[in-house]
């Protein structure tokens, strides 16, 4: 198994020269300026070259290259909109923050949608379904920022007991990672309730029955191990998506993360940063792929089947 | 051999991961560290950009630049104007010359005196190719500035083309020279504390510059040791003496604490040369990005004063109706008093393509100047005021907000008039609309530059039968086109940098950077140098006033449709001393914040 | 027989069709006594596994439901027990195992876990001694190496060692009763042959009532002492095996054994019964078999009313009217 994982781990930097690559081209192809501020007097094009040679930007090529050896040393640039702030300043100001939530989101999700999708799947076509359903339904349809202004609204206006904007303790988590955790805990619900159903039908656990375990052993010890395996799967690209950060919910709750950076960065053209965010997205997603694979493996004896030895 | 299943789920083994995770959650929270406590919270629905003042030319940035260190001149409390800052101006200065003696209570906050060369130091910056940002042209009024910077690119650019084993000499026999030529510009150190400047010609509103951020002093001895030389010469100073601890500041107050993304914490500068009038001794500037939240911190008297109140749902406040939310948020209980709209220094217009051809290679027709007036006439700014904007914006007919420049006239421009609209429109060669092109309305897809479009447009094909084309693009974008002239309608929007009338006629001079229309008129540019030209202060303003009538009753290069307001939020019995000065400037050194109710100002 | 250890009587068990419930198991009795083998055989849909989950109580409560009957383990009717005193006895007292084992192993557990989890119910011995237990339950069942091979999983044995385990969970409990749901069909024959073989030592050396489920004779021939066919839900033919295989008396029953290929006889054309077996609760009027039945296809009798089980000289139950002994 450790060959497999070895393998694994080798193509994450082939990965991630790829993303950078495809995202570089992105970058410079979109029409607009850099140090061209929005709203703000005309830059005089010599003012410009001195800028470019600044950040070493004088042409794509050189920036290309000159900015992958940055990355190498763990450097990840300068920011063109927040000029007194490196990227790597930036990143590491916000990503504790955006994990922050994010983990929290995925608990809340993983813990309600397993627990709802399991039980919707025992009482399937009862009240409970129906209700399940509708909650999953509920999340994925309301956006984040009518749900994140009425818990902000609900909570700090009409029973003001939690401050509005304000972030450092557990307490401020809770609202934006409830408002995260909607739309992984809607999947997560449904993905579970489906493979929970079509678990409870299979030979092993009618065996199980037979051999007289109760119901609630034969959900705990032998249906929900199998059940899980595709939720599993499902969170790793879930767990990056929600630790990188949400833009709307950052927004809504006045929250310090990077998701603010994914779009801020392009829309000011702010390529060094752009590059930087996306380089930390694609490094989680590929990372937690890579460990959800593992996990898998280590829970699913079959899955090593058919690797190299 | 006990039973060994693969990865059990037994109780205790599923909690010990658990427990870990919020345990790392937890961490991750406390990574950020706790606010300050501070006797006034600010809140600003923008971020802050950058706090270098050579640098910067965003409002919010200006906004704190602006309490953190103090120029020659400094805005007026009460009007567009200046008044004197750390510096008095001596006689014998005038238009075209002026000195000026620093006083000797002007002070850094480690009690180091402010010299001329603070000014100069800082003012090299401003211009230095590797520093220059959109405010550095102001300084190229000043005489032998100009032919430094274009003597400095050219060395630049020949030092680029060295190979790389001589550029460091090369480099470096450049600096000294450097040094050298800017010392013969028109900035000239008289002494340690006497400054003059030599203008290339009469400027009669240099004083009204001098207020800007661009002539702010630096202390030299702590921005200095950030300076770096590339080897081709270019000058670049590391950004990170912008963060606190890192330089002094003569202003009112310090920066004590610059949280990425979180706010600033402002303390009372105690060197500061009038500290005996400051009352609030700290402020925490919170940076909120959107604009919903930052209503929402004041309202629950989390932030006791909001500097732009831009959420949808600002008319109605403006309208001083009862608050649309239940609870306690309407403190007194009755229409609301902490809801303040202001007339500022800026216009909301449409630019006119006025190149004869169109990117397309069509015929344009807003090249006729008839057409143009007839689509000016065509707008019924009121009905735009109190339908579609809704915050009491004076509707705009000319480009100068009335009023607020001292001693400039009135002036009208073209207003509504339908019949005269349709007859020009035919005159023009286009009666009923008939045979017009589509017309292509650009706009940037926020607030509600959407809506304004859609409104005008509604206008336009309605009253004069032409089709027109709303054209929403995102920000970036809508400034490529508008500066590439691909357009036929642009929406615009300018705020006067100076209180003078040319600091918004210039934008329509041909040669101007920003004439985003491509208007080019030589008629105008003649009328516009010798207005400017004239010595007589009053004859001068009629003059320009000239000038603008000019153009909004005949040329017409864009519609003005109205000026804008800016809204605070704040209770005036608990915070006195605001200023409502058109500016958009907060002077906190003149604010008070009252202490008789618990948690007054913004509390924790 | 009063020694009876497991006693069905009138059974009765009803499907949920898209038209309504319908009923597809009528009547079914019979009696298991301590080490004696009863075969119901029976084609597919005839209704014997749905018989074997009754007296299991494993039916899917929402589509299939016992409508009448006992069951009575050691005297006790199992169907009136409330579901908690079930579990205890299921899996303990009557255990199951069924047709395919590819499948009816938990993939993530190792077998040795499977067996020993059956072994904790029924003592409530701990892990460890249950450990010990399967190992020796595994081995007891043929497996070898038990030891080593308690730790692997599902997916590295073979069929025919995937039903030893099954057989080994099933029986580390000790259960008076085992239902084997046609326990070979899905193996070769050769390993067939070993897991019959292996049924008949455990039921030796442990005093086991088995309940064969099956369709083929041949098992039917070689394990059971006794034998009941079903057809469309209904017992038609129950007595013992030997007077079954030499002397059939019901319709259907000497139908089946004549489809058998005889290797004696090997260029005969091939038997068939014609038509097909009715589908749930869709069966004829009368005697379910009667269309495809050469004495009762015309006959009035046969049509209207379904026949009832007549008892023999030898000890047989047939449902024919016009059997004869």
């Amino acid at each position: 198994m450790s060959h497999r994982l070895l393998s694994r781990l080798l193509q994450v930097p082939i990965v991630l020269f790829v993303i950078y690559t495809l995202t570089f081209v992105m970058v410079v192809a979109v029409p607009g300026n850099p140090f061209q501020r929005e709203g703000s007097r005309a830059l005089p094009p010599l003012l410009e070259q001195a800028l470019r040679q600044r950040y070493g930007m004088d042409d794509n090529w050189t920036f290309y290259w000159r900015y992958l050896g940055r990355l190498m040393h763990g450097d990840f640039g300068e920011s063109l909109q927040y000029e007194n702030w490196s990227c790597n300043e930036i990143i590491a100001a916000s990503l504790p923050v955006s994990a922050a939530i994010g983990l929290t989101a995925v608990l809340i999700a993983l813990v309600v949608g397993v627990g709802l999708g399991t039980l919707a799947a025992l009482r399937r076509g009862g009240l409970v379904d129906f209700a399940a359903i509708g909650l999953a339904v509920f999340s994925i349809s309301v956006p984040a920022f009518v749900v994140g202004a009425a818990l902000l609204i609900l909570f700090s206006v009409v029973f003001p007991i939690m401050p509005v904007g304000t972030w450092g303790g557990p307490l401020d988590l809770l609202r934006p990672a409830v408002t995260l955790s909607l739309v992984p805990m809607a999947y997560i619900l449904r993905l579970t309730r489906l493979s929970m159903t079509e678990v409870l039908d299979s030979d092993f656990i009618r065996t199980a029955r037979a051999k007289g375990l109760s119901e609630s052993a034969v959900i705990w010890r032998h249906a929900l191990r199998n059940a899980l395996l595709p939720v599993m799967s499902y969170l790793g690209p879930a767990t990056a998506a929600a630790m990188t950060g949400s833009f709307v919910v950052e927004r809504v709750f006045n929250v310090p993360g990077l998701g603010i950076h994914f779009v801020n960065g392009v829309l000011n053209r702010d390529q060094m940063l752009i590059l930087a965010t996306v380089l930390v997205y694609s490094t989680m997603l590929v990372t937690l792929n890579v460990l959800v694979d593992f996990v898998n493996g280590l829970i699913d004896p079959r899955v090593n089947l058919g690797a190299p030895a | 051999m006990p039973a060994r299943s693969s990865l059990s789920f037994g109780s205790a083994r599923l909690l010990i991961p658990l427990v870990g995770l919020v345990g790392l959650i937890l961490g991750l929270t406390r990574l950020t560290p706790r606010e300050p406590a501070a006797e006034l919270r600010v809140v600003d629905a923008v971020s802050i950009a950058t706090l270098d003042p050579a640098q910067m030319s965003w409002l919010q940035d200006i906004r704190v630049a602006s309490q953190l260190y103090e120029g020659l001149y400094v805005p007026s409390a009460r009007s567009t104007g200046v008044e004197p800052g750390c510096a008095l101006e001596l006689p014998g200065s005038d238009d075209s010359s002026l000195r000026f003696q620093i006083r000797t209570d002007a002070r850094w906050s480690n009690g180091d005196p402010v010299t001329t060369d603070d000014f100069i130091f800082a003012w090299r910056r401003a211009v230095e190719p590797g520093t220059a940002r959109d405010y550095s042209f102001f300084l190229y009024l000043i005489r032998g500035v100009r032919e430094y910077v274009d003597w400095r690119n050219t060395e630049i650019e020949r030092i680029g083309r060295l190979p790389p084993n001589e550029r460091g000499a090369a480099a470096a026999a450049h600096r000294l020279e450097a040094d050298r030529r800017f010392s013969e510009t028109g900035i000239v150190r008289e002494d340690g504390r006497t400054l003059r400047i030599e203008l290339v010609r009469k400027v009669a509103y240099f004083r009204s510059l001098l207020a800007g951020p661009v002539f702010l002093p630096l202390h030299r001895g702590s921005v200095e040791r950030f300076a770096r030389w590339s080897d081709t010469g270019l000058l670049f100073f590391d950004p990170h003496w912008c963060k606190p601890g890192n330089t002094q500041y003569n202003g009112a107050y310090s920066l004590a604490d610059w949280t990425f993304k979180r706010g600033l914490l402002l303390t009372k500068n105690p060197a500061y040369r009038d500290a005996a009038s400051v009352a609030v001794g700290s402020v925490e500037w919170l940076d909120v990005a959107s604009v919903d939240t930052a209503w929402l911190m004041y309202a629950t008297g989390r932030a006791g004063w909001l500097l732009s109140l831009e959420a949808g749902f600002a008319p109605e406040l403006v309208q001083q109706s009862d608050s649309p939310l239940p609870g306690a948020l309407n403190h007194s209980g009755r229409k609301r008093d902490d809801v303040h709209a202001f007339p500022a220094f800026g216009t909301y217009f449409y630019n006119f393509n006025c190149l004869p051809w169109l990117p397309d290679g069509g015929r344009n027709p807003f090249a006729d100047a008839r057409v143009r007036l007839a689509f000016s006439m065509a707008v019924d700014r009121v009905a735009l005021v109190s339908q579609v904007t809704r915050r009491d914006e004076p509707p705009a007919t000319t480009i100068i907000p009335p009023g607020m420049i001292t001693g400039y006239p009135h002036v009208e421009g073209a207003g509504l008039d339908l019949s005269r609209a349709r007859s020009l429109l035919a005159e023009a060669g286009y009666p009923g609309g008939r045979g017009f092109p589509e017309v292509t309305l650009l706009f940037n897809n926020e607030a509600n530059h959407g809506l304004i479009a859609q409104s005008v447009a509604a206008m336009w094909s309605q009253s004069l039968g032409v089709p027109v084309r709303l054209l929403g693009k995102e920000a970036q974008s809508y400034r490529e086109d508008k500066k590439q002239h691909r357009f036929m309608v642009a929406r615009a929007s300018w705020y006067g940098d100076y209180d003078d009338p040319t600091t918004f006629l210039d934008v329509f001079r041909s040669d101007n950077g920003n004439n985003d229309s491509a208007y080019a008129d030589p008629e105008y540019d003649r009328m516009l140098a010798r207005a400017d030209g004239l010595p007589d202060a009053s004859a001068r303003l009629q003059a320009l006033a000239q000038c603008e009538r000019y153009l909004f009753n005949g040329s017409m290069p864009a519609v003005p449709l109205f000026h804008y307001v800016n809204i605070y939020a704040f209770d005036p019995k608990r915070l006195t001393g605001v200023s409502l000065s058109p500016r958009l400037l907060p002077l906190l050194r003149n604010v008070r914040v009252s202490t008789s109710q618990p948690g007054a100002a913004g509390s924790d | 027989m009063s020694d009876r250890v497991l006693d069905v009587s009138n059974l009765g068990v009803a499907v949920r069709t898209p038209t309504g419930w319908r009923a597809v198991v009528h009547e079914v009795s019979f009696g298991l006594a301590p080490r004696q083998t009863l075969a119901l055989v029976g084609e597919s849909g005839s209704g014997k596994s749905i018989s074997a989950l009754a007296i299991m109580r494993l039916l899917n409560s929402r589509s299939a439901r016992t409508t009448s009957g006992t069951v009575e383990l050691d005297r006790v009717d199992l169907l009136a027990l409330p579901e908690r005193a079930m579990t205890r006895i299921r899996g303990r007292r009557v255990a199951m195992i069924f047709q395919e084992p590819m499948t009816a192993l938990n993939p993530l557990m190792t077998v040795g876990a499977q067996v020993a989890e059956s072994a904790e119910l029924a003592s409530g011995k701990s892990r460890a001694e249950a450990w010990s237990e399967a190992v020796r339950m595994l081995d007891r069942v043929g497996i070898a190496d038990a030891d080593r091979r308690a730790a692997s999983f599902p997916h590295e044995l073979s069929g025919g060692m995937r039903q030893r385990v099954m057989i080994a969970i099933a029986l580390v409990a000790r259960p008076a009763v085992l239902i084997a749901d046609e326990p070979t069909t899905a193996l070769d024959v050769t390993i067939q042959a070993q897991i019959l073989s292996l049924l008949q030592s455990l039921q030796e050396e442990t005093g086991l009532a088995l309940l064969l489920i099956t369709h083929d004779f041949g098992v039917v021939a070689r394990m059971a002492d006794q034998a009941a066919v079903i057809y469309a839900g209904r017992i038609v033919e129950r007595g013992a095996t030997d007077d079954i295989l030499e002397r059939p008396l019901h319709p259907y029953t000497r139908g089946l054994l004549a489809c058998i290929p005889s290797l004696e006889r090997p260029a005969a054309r091939l038997t068939v019964i014609p038509g097909t077996v009715p589908s749930a609760g869709d069966e004829p009027s009368g005697c379910a078999f009667h269309p495809r039945c050469e004495l009762g296809r015309d006959e009035a009798r046969c049509r209207d009313e379904v026949p009832a089980a007549g008892a023999f000289a030898d000890g047989r139950i047939v449902r024919c009217w016009k059997a004869e002994a």
